[in-house]
């Protein structure tokens, strides 16, 4: 079967709850996602999770559980380890799996593709033992790994914090926190805290991070600057500027994180209009309050959309569920409007602290000065002073920084430079980050086997190549 | 008041090109605008071969060009490289084109003969020769050839180049010989004056000149038209495909299939009338992918990293054009495909005939009043 | 780097890691695997000629790319196989294998 009434992209939360929903109403729902199991990245692996590590990552965890459920139940056809290479507005999409590609199509696309971790350069950030925080969570809920050896986490945003005190709670030993955040909340967070104040139960949390991480007597330093690995085949120590005092912190790991930014590259690629969200400093995909981008067959959903957290995830996921739904014709306008209204108000009720924690880690272009040593495209070992040559030599745009400099070209696209080059050269010409461009994102989203390519089965219109009438008549005389 | 001797607008392979030529020959205050638009820059899908072979074969004239430009790639490329600092990874490796199965064996052949006729009747050699699949399998030992690979039409005098990093070279040596390169630029009209000089309105203000190049690509059709001058040119769009990098087993450029130093793979390069669509579809990529295993089977396993479409510039003969416009002897327009084969000869050749201080017999032959028939 | 908690070669598998016959455990990237066993490098950068390690283990950044039965993969999303062979051309012998 090659043509489907909806695809979704993505089996996280935005995923799952998007093709229950739909599925749930009698729609052929494909959900492709390149994962090996369902849960994206907050639910990775809760599935196959123990009751032991149940407890200890708690309901933020296991709410996700619930959701599986309703998903295995609907009747959505669920492919894994599928990967998503080209996408087009029409809802043509090609994708991998198991080994071969095929090009299929949709009346609607939901991409709920997720978020990253931010990527910031520093020195030494490519060495072995330098990971994101997130990373060590992921290895954690998949394998029940954790970090051994001397740790020190460096970065800002919540996140950060609550990788600490998970570590805390599973007995490891951290050696140091170094939060780049200010100690003093920047202005534009006080007017937002009365909102904040209304969703106690976060707050609670966000406090009881702070003690146990207080408890335990670890170092932790608010305001550090000029963070930098230190090794030479791998991580030896952390180095960081704290109150004018020069920090040298012996280490094994290293694991960093400065907030989330969505996955735009689908949405780049498809040719999606795209919005610069300023104080966030990322790009996401226009859409209006169901997630319909301005291309009309493609919907965006969950992290990917906007950065809004695990539970808003699956409320955007359900909304945009019920928008295509009523866009197909399967339910009528006040009937998706009945439906939506809990969700939208679950989902208002959610978004209440996050203005004021969004403003309290906003990150700081001044957090983005970067060495002319830091490497910034990983993948080509491109330096900010090479690009800083070129800003010199007449370059203006990032796409033209990208064919002189080949930063954006190696295997992840420009995935973890991206954000950076926009920097460096907005620095350099004293400009705003969105003023220098976006890098062109085109297919493949992910690398594909030549023979994949030279075998995939292309999608053809049910009309294509055939006389329908002529058909009937040779079938009809074949029966006599 | 900006004021330059010359201006060339458009800074891509030929546009640079152009201004290195005019710089090289001591005009005097050279300037290079160029927009840097995302989308329509046909320099950044350039397969990078630096070749004559194929070329010219109903038009004997292009022919010779092509030729003349391929026998000055090597020093051309010494040069550049001295004046910029740049490797631009010039391979001097040759060139084939393959055959699968006897017919195309046979097409080839006659080929070859056709294009040695019409080389001779200019009085040029046509060095390509057939060569049998055993001849072939010799010249490319480290890759194993498909089974119905035939033979190749093979010649040793040409090569392949990094087209990326040529158009980089251009624009530093242009910079550092005084050239003033100016990004982020739009012309948003050319008011040649009473007194011949050339006023160009920009984005950042105006700016005078003596002599101005018209070298935008499918940007360069609007500046001309108010002028009288139709640019008969139409998009053509080619796409290509760039694979993970791979141990060096191929250093003979294929028409289709070239290996760069850095051990990326570049395959290539479809022909299409989409307009000014850049989109890459998955068909061509299917065609690609396959005609190049075909050629090559260890491809089968190399991944397919990125890809991209761009649009030729494009004229009914598929010669370039190189035209003074009517009525405004000091205003050029240069448009064509293939830039990179024809960079020497827009550095050593056009330039000069665009300042008045060279010529060429062929020029008078790429105007863009010989479509007015 | 890493250890872990629970006896995580309860389960395993059989894959040839860089020509040597190793022990994986089963249900895991192949990321993750690596790391139980200790194995914390995945290749050697083609461009800065430096050993790599997987940096996001969520498909985004591409340092755990390894030839996995004979095709170039993110180690993090590929599930560990019996029989798989897994090269990682640290001695660079491969040369230009990204």
């Amino acid at each position: 079967m090659s043509h489907h009434d909806v695809i979704v992209i993505g089996a996280g939360p935005a995923g799952l709850s998007a093709s229950a929903c739909l599925a749930e109403m009698g729609l052929n729902v494909l959900t492709l996602d390149e994962q090996t199991r369902i849960g994206g990245q907050i639910y990775r692996h809760m599935e196959a999770a123990s009751q032991d590590r149940r407890n200890l990552l708690g309901d933020d965890y296991t709410d996700g559980l619930q959701l599986a459920d309703r998903f295995r139940k609907s009747g959505a056809t669920y492919k894994s380890g599928a990967t998503v290479w080209q996408a087009e507005p029409n809802g043509t999409l090609c994708f991998s799996h198991q080994g071969q590609s095929e090009q299929v199509k949709a009346n609607y696309v939901i991409a709920a593709t997720g978020a990253m971790e931010r990527p910031v350069p520093i020195p030494g950030w490519t060495l072995p033992g330098v990971m994101g925080a997130g990373a060590a969570n992921n290895l954690f809920k998949e394998a029940g790994l954790n970090p051994s050896g001397k740790i020190v986490l460096a970065g800002s945003g919540p996140l950060l914090l609550l990788e600490a005190s998970l570590l805390i709670k599973k007995g490891t030993n951290i050696a140091a926190i170094l939060e780049t955040t200010p100690l003093i909340p920047p202005g534009p967070a006080i007017p937002r805290a009365p909102k904040a104040l209304m969703r106690a139960d976060f707050l609670w949390k966000g406090v009881s991070m702070l003690r146990e991480i207080k408890k335990a007597s670890i170092p932790h330093y608010k305001g550090a600057t000029q963070l930098r690995a230190i090794g030479e085949n791998r991580v030896e120590a952390v180095g960081a500027m704290h109150a004018n005092k020069k920090l040298h912190i012996e280490a094994d790991l290293l694991l960093t994180h400065f907030g989330v930014i969505p996955n735009t590259h689908i949405f780049r690629q498809i040719g999606c209009k795209m919005v610069w969200k300023a104080d966030q400093r990322y790009w996401h995909p226009l859409c209006d309050e169901w997630g319909h981008t301005n291309c009309e067959r493609i919907f965006a959903a969950g992290d990917g959309a906007k950065v809004s957290g695990a539970l808003a995830a699956q409320y955007k996921g359900e909304l945009a569920a019920l928008e295509v739904a009523h866009c197909l014709g399967i339910i009528p306008q006040y009937e998706r409007d009945a439906l939506a209204e809990p969700i939208q108000k679950n989902l208002k009720h959610d978004h209440w602290p996050r203005p004021f924690v969004d403003a309290i880690y906003a990150p700081n272009p001044k957090d983005m000065s970067f060495d002319d040593d830091t490497v910034v495209c990983r993948c080509e070992n491109v330096t900010v002073r090479d690009l800083r040559k070129l800003v010199q030599e007449g370059v203006r745009e990032l796409n033209e920084v990208k064919v002189v400099s080949r930063s954006g070209m190696g295997p992840c696209q420009g995935r973890m430079c991206g954000p950076a080059l926009a920097e460096v050269i907005a620095a350099e010409l004293n400009i705003t980050p969105d003023q220098t461009g976006r890098l062109n994102i085109r297919p493949p989203l992910k690398p594909v086997p030549l023979k994949e390519i030279g075998e995939m089965s292309l999608h053809m219109e049910p009309t294509e190549g055939k006389n329908w009438l002529l058909d009937k008549k040779s079938a009809g005389k074949k029966g006599a | 008041m900006k004021t330059a001797d010359s201006i060339v607008i458009g800074g891509g392979l030929s546009g640079s090109s152009i201004a290195l030529g005019l710089i090289r020959e001591g005009v005097g205050k050279v300037m290079l605008f160029d927009e840097q638009l995302p989308t329509q820059r046909l320099s950044r899908g350039n397969f990078g071969l630096t070749w004559f072979m194929c070329k010219g074969a109903s038009h004997p004239v292009y022919a010779q060009w092509s030729r003349l430009s391929c026998q000055q790639w090597p020093d051309f490329a010494a040069t550049l490289e001295e004046e910029s600092g740049y490797n631009i990874e010039l391979e001097w490796t040759g060139g084939a084109v393959h055959a699968i199965g006897e017919e195309e064996f046979n097409v080839h052949t006659q080929s070859i003969k056709d294009l040695k006729a019409v080389c001779s009747e200019v009085g040029l050699d046509y060095p390509v020769r057939m060569l049998d699949r055993q001849e072939f399998a010799e010249l490319v030992p480290k890759i194993e050839l498909g089974p119905e690979v035939s033979g190749a039409m093979y010649t040793p005098e040409q090569g392949h180049v990094n087209p990326l990093k040529l158009m980089a070279a251009m624009r530093c040596a242009f910079q550092r010989k005084g050239g003033k390169f100016v990004g982020a630029q739009t012309v948003s009209g050319i008011v040649p004056q009473s007194d011949g000089t050339i006023l160009l309105k920009t984005n950042s203000g105006d700016y005078q000149c003596n002599k101005l190049v018209v070298a935008a690509g499918h940007g360069s059709t609007r500046l001309l038209a108010p002028l009288g001058e139709k640019l008969h040119i139409y998009p053509q769009r080619g796409q290509l495909m760039v694979t993970q990098r791979h141990e060096r087993v191929l250093t003979i450029p294929m028409l289709c299939v070239r290996q760069t130093p850095d051990g990326t793979f570049v395959i290539g390069l479809s022909t299409e009338d989409t307009a000014f669509d850049t989109r890459v579809t998955a068909s061509a990529m299917k065609g690609q992918a396959s005609n190049a295993i075909r050629l090559f089977p260890m491809l089968a396993n190399v991944n397919w990293v990125r890809a991209w479409g761009a649009i030729r510039v494009m004229t009914p003969d598929g010669a370039p054009i190189y035209s003074r416009i009517p009525g405004y002897d000091n205003i050029t327009v240069v448009a064509l495909h293939s830039a990179v084969s024809l960079a020497p000869l827009a550095a050593n050749v056009v330039a000069p005939w665009i300042w008045g201080t060279g010529s060429h017999e062929l020029i008078p032959k790429f105007s863009n009043g010989r479509f007015d028939v | 780097m890493f250890k872990t908690d629970t006896d995580l070669m309860q389960n395993t598998v059989t894959v040839t890691l860089d020509g040597k016959s190793v022990s994986l455990p089963s249900g895991l990237s192949v990321a993750a695997a690596l790391f139980g066993i200790g194995e914390t490098i995945s290749r050697i950068s083609t461009t800065s000629r430096k050993p790599c390690s997987p940096h996001c283990l969520m498909g985004v950044c591409f340092e755990c790319l390894m030839e996995i039965d004979g095709v170039q993969r993110q180690a993090c999303l590929t599930e560990v196989r019996d029989g798989m062979v897994i090269n990682r051309y640290l001695n660079g012998n491969k040369g230009e294998v990204e």
